[in-house]
């Protein structure tokens, strides 16, 4: 009687597959997450800046009601030529900038009220070739 | 005959080592799956409770009273006053919508500090999720009005 022989080869192989594309799928799934955490995070942290910022205005807001119109040139506020008082608060990189002016009957009057972040664009392209004549 | 056996056991000895290798990358790679569904889980939460820190702290410097602040924040009931700090705690589901039964707890706290020409309001918007002991995200705010009082 012929004997057929018993191969492990092809099973070995498949498990072989099945385990790298489910450690492929595994790495993907966790790298995703991680980077959906991290956004959350910096989101989260963006707001909070965003709110400090906003809470400092209000402050300022309130000291402002306690100054009498007439100090106003004595503080260090910028003031531009249409006679409107320039301050800027900053936390983390952003910056809130309040524009306002002397009122005969409010004290004050905001005309401006402007939160910002600055962003510098990363224009270098590494060793990339940018185009222009080889040497 | 002999030949024959050896042959076998050595099958089975191969056979058994390719399973308990396999079982063992299962294992480690259920284990990396886990952590990517806490991470998730943990951003949902995270996302959920800035947005709901958001209305609640936007609803607390718009509200001129903490009676007006449970006006604002009350959608199907899902919103009560608190007493001591004054306030309101609200629900919200998973979808953040209003629901007396949701497993996000918003507490915001509304403070009034009164100044020489008006007031200022202190709000406080701590969201928590399946009633953990500490706040998933804690926002504060602050609005200014001139010529009122508390």
């Amino acid at each position: 009687m012929k004997q057929v022989p018993i191969k492990l080869g092809p099973l070995a192989l498949l498990l072989t597959v099945i385990s790298i594309c489910v450690t492929t799928l595994a790495i993907l799934t966790f790298t995703t997450a991680r980077a959906d955490l991290r956004l959350a995070e910096k989101y989260a942290q963006t707001v909070q800046t965003r709110y400090a910022l906003e809470r400092q205005g209000q402050e300022f807001l309130r000291d402002l009601s306690e100054t009498d119109p007439g100090d106003y040139g004595l503080m260090d506020w910028e003031r531009d030529a249409a006679g409107i008082y320039w301050t800027e608060f900053e936390q983390d990189g952003a910056s809130l900038r309040i524009g306002f002016r002397p009122d005969r009957e409010a004290g004050f009057t905001v005309v401006s009220w402007r939160q910002e972040k600055s962003w510098v664009e990363d224009d270098s392209i590494g060793d990339l070739w940018d185009g222009g004549m080889m040497p | 005959m002999m030949k024959k056996q050896s042959h076998i056991t050595g099958f089975y000895l191969e056979t058994l080592m390719l399973i308990v290798v396999f079982v063992l990358i299962i294992l480690v790679l259920t284990q990396v799956f886990g952590l990517a569904q806490m991470q998730n889980t943990r951003a949902k939460q995270l996302n959920g409770a800035v947005i709901l820190a958001q209305n609640a702290a936007e609803a607390a410097a718009a509200s001129e009273t903490p009676e007006e602040l449970l006006k604002l924040l009350n959608e199907n009931g899902n919103a009560v006053p608190m007493t001591e700090p004054a306030g309101v705690t609200a629900r919200y589901d998973r979808d953040l919508n209003p629901d007396a039964e949701g497993n996000y707890r918003v507490d915001v706290t509304w403070l009034p500090e009164e100044t020489e020409n008006g007031i200022l309001v202190h709000g406080v918007a701590e969201v928590r999720c399946e009633e953990t002991e500490a706040p998933v995200y804690r926002l504060e705010t602050e609005r200014f009005r001139t010529g009122v009082s508390a």
